[in-house]
């Protein structure tokens, strides 16, 4: 099992960078798409209704189901700004995308409101939580698995299923889970840490 | 021992040599039968696609393929394009047999038939497969010309080389083919291509490291050192005739009969086969039965008894696929919607289609009470009273929470495959679990950081309840996010309706109307369990006032 790090750690981090930047796609989007959401969500009632009907549809429409819905209809080749791009990308960032449009509209929300209400300390939140979205849509990109994207668990699984012995295999994936387990839960501390220093130094004395 | 060999081989070819000088001579007379019906009845009373019609305009109009390597490949344009595989030099040899000129039509698998229907064409040879259902549309030349055989080809790595071994693993697959049937029987997942060249691509690039196409596809790709060093045939699925076929009632058909098992007996369609890497067993085959007598009748017909069967590929249907078929088409017309419903057309479709029903149904439940049995058990563990047990459960639940959950679930799946062989019900069973300790784990945090912030204000140990309570809100969103993340539990084989409608994708073709319902359900599901969380939730609230 040792003796296959040096070669998988390349191909496993080059894989996480794809899931990096399926996150951060899916977040722009879920951003130009859920602040006005949340706007219209905050605004009169002709304009609030059919905003939450959307958000709810969004927020209801499980993640993998719309990625597999996508892949199917989207057309097989696809060109942005003379860039070939794969659908099953296309798809699964997409579909956190519409994760992201919820979640951001639901926070902008009360971001929204806590601004309006002078209430400055949970208006800055929306950060923090910004960010928490940005590991949660890294964690949920690794579906793109699914469809063959090379991600870090799509390459984890290639390599796993290439090691004869059942007990490399689990170690491998041990080894991954733990991996993912102390990074992320670092950023949801530091995370955590930038909120409660906001609320501290935003708090009235 | 070569002398013995040479001398039956003599003996053979003076038994045989008869039946094929009859077998070439009644070709012929087609042939003058055909010229003197075209010269009496004058060539504007002939149908253009018959025998007399074909000499009477001096070209045959042959539907090849444009794409297929080895087989039928086009390059350039219009008057430049050349042309060059197995099919084009067999074409050739007909074109040149009737002393006419081969004018090359380029056809995909789409629109052959309706080349040949249409009469745009007077010959298809373009890797079809003969069966029973395009029996019924065009006329297919027996014997067979060549055979293929669907194969899965996989990485050498991938110790795997039968039906069984493939449980639980992703095969790639192109769209339309009814032998994924045979992987989805044994637990194979499938990931659909539409066309095969995305088939190899997504092998070299590893995207994919078991395909599933025609052996004859592959030999192009086995032809390149370097692919055949990284790839091997697994395993052999089923054998298909390929046909030749002219449309309907085309005089031409029977003299290529004939031809077709003279140049087996020949050995010509073997010539043909010449400087092409394609598997040469079938036709080496076909040479050894033509060459018997026994199977050239009188007037070059071959021998019924022969000749290979066509492939029986129907499904049967369901026995409400005509009342189906009239609602699509009531649709169509009185409402402009066009949609197909091939889940409710075929037995085989049917039944995955309500195996997928009730296997999602059940997933979401047993997500939602394992989510619930385990946020509870690790929220006990998380509250309890001694450092060491609250210790050991945070490190559990931060690990479990901070895994994707597509990692955690062929986690489960291998250590599973140690204790039990794979069944739809143990990958229901792992997937089940799995989601629970994702979705759990972090249900479980929210009660152990209610009950933290209430141990700092209390004087006394907080009963576990009171945090239960608190956290509510947080422990319904992750029941919720349990029956949203159901659906993943595809990956491990379990046959859900995600599942079960890519399969019935993979062998009807049809998928935006299959993709859009599955979405329709899901979501459904998610809102029903949304609102009885609120119902739920409502409940708790009237009984906190109480």
């Amino acid at each position: 099992m040792i003796e296959i790090l040096p070669s998988f750690l390349p191909v496993f981090l080059a894989g996480l960078v794809v899931n990096l930047e399926i996150a951060f796609a899916s977040l722009v989007l879920g951003l130009l798409l859920g602040l006005p959401l949340a706007v219209s969500l905050g605004a009169g009632r002709a304009l609030a209704a059919p905003a939450g009907s959307l958000v709810g549809l969004l927020r209801a429409a499980p993640t993998f189901v719309v990625m597999f819905f996508l892949l199917n209809i989207l057309p097989r080749e696809i060109q942005i700004a003379g860039h070939d791009i794969q659908t099953g990308l296309l798809a699964v960032i997409l579909a956190n995308a519409a994760y992201a449009v919820a979640y951001i509209a639901d926070n902008g929300l009360v971001a929204l409101r806590a601004l309006r209400a002078g209430n400055i300390a949970t208006a800055v939140l929306f950060l923090p939580n910004l960010t928490r979205a940005f590991f949660v849509l890294t964690l949920a990109s690794s579906m793109a698995a699914a469809v063959g994207t090379p991600e870090a668990i799509f390459v984890t699984l290639r390599q796993a299923e290439r090691l004869p012995a059942l007990s490399d295999q689990i170690m491998l994936f041990a080894f991954v889970m733990l991996f993912f387990g102390a990074v992320l839960q670092t950023v949801f501390a530091i995370i955590n840490a930038v909120r409660a220093a906001i609320l501290h130094r935003l708090a009235p004395a | 021992m070569r002398h013995l060999l040479a001398a039956l081989l003599l003996l053979l070819a003076g038994l045989t040599s008869p039946a094929r000088a009859d077998s070439a001579a009644a070709l012929q007379a087609m042939l003058d039968q055909a010229r003197a019906r075209a010269t009496t009845q004058g060539c504007e009373a002939v149908p253009r696609d018959s025998l007399a019609g074909v000499l009477c305009n001096g070209h045959i109009r042959v539907g090849v393929r444009g794409n297929y390597p080895n087989f039928g490949i086009a390059d350039g344009l219009g008057a430049d394009t050349r042309r060059s595989g197995f099919e084009i030099e067999v074409a050739r040899a007909i074109a040149a047999r009737l002393g006419v000129e081969a004018r090359f039509v380029t056809v995909t698998p789409a629109n052959r038939i309706a080349n040949l229907v249409e009469r745009r064409v007077d010959l298809v040879i373009a890797t079809m497969g003969h069966t029973l259902q395009r029996d019924e549309q065009v006329r297919f030349i027996r014997p067979h010309y060549y055979q293929s055989t669907t194969v899965v080809v996989g990485d050498r790595r991938i110790t795997a080389r039968s039906l069984d071994q493939m449980a639980g693993r992703t095969v790639c697959v192109p769209l339309g083919n009814a032998d994924t049937l045979h992987l989805v029987q044994h637990g194979v997942r499938l990931l659909i291509f539409d066309s095969p060249q995305q088939l190899v691509d997504a092998l070299k690039r590893e995207i994919c490291s078991l395909a599933m196409h025609d052996d004859s596809f592959f030999s192009n790709s086995f032809a390149d050192p370097a692919f055949a060093a990284r790839f091997e045939q697994k395993l052999a699925i089923s054998a298909l005739p390929w046909g030749m076929a002219t449309p309907p009632g085309s005089d031409l058909a029977a003299f290529l009969d004939g031809l077709s098992a003279q140049w087996h007996a020949e050995g010509r369609f073997l010539q043909a086969a010449t400087g092409f890497p394609i598997a040469r067993g079938f036709l080496e085959d076909q040479r050894s039965l033509w060459s018997s007598p026994a199977c050239i009748a009188a007037g070059a017909t071959p021998a019924p008894g022969c000749l290979g069967e066509p492939s029986d590929t129907t499904l049967p249907p369901t026995r409400f696929a005509p009342d189906v078929d009239r609602f699509e088409a009531w649709l169509r017309d009185t409402l402009g919607i066009s949609i197909t419903l091939p889940m409710l057309k075929t037995e085989v479709a049917f039944e995955a289609f309500l195996r997928g029903i009730i296997f999602s149904l059940v997933l979401v439940v047993g997500s939602i009470i394992s989510t619930l049995g385990l946020a509870m058990l690790f929220a006990s563990a998380l509250c309890a009273r001694p450092a060491a047990a609250r210790i050991a459960a945070r490190m559990a639940t931060g690990v479990l929470q901070c895994s994707p959950l597509v990692l955690l679930l062929f986690f489960g799946y291998m250590v599973a495959s140690t204790l039990v062989p794979y069944s739809a019900p143990v990958a229901l069973v792992i997937a089940v679990v799995m989601i629970g300790l994702y979705n759990g784990s972090s249900a479980a945090q929210a009660i152990g950081e209610y009950h933290a912030t209430q141990r700092s204000t209390s004087a006394t140990w907080p009963p576990l309840r009171g945090a239960i309570q608190g956290a509510a809100v947080q422990i319904m969103s992750f029941l919720v996010n349990a029956t949203k993340s159901s659906a993943v539990a595809s990956m491990v084989g379990v046959p859900e309706l995600l599942n079960e409608l890519t399969d019935i994708t993979s062998f009807t073709s049809e998928r935006i109307m299959t993709y859009s319902f599955l979405l329709v359900f899901y979501t459904l599901l998610v809102s029903l369990v949304v609102t009885l969380m609120r119902s739920l939730q409502g409940v708790f609230e009237r009984r906190a006032a109480a």
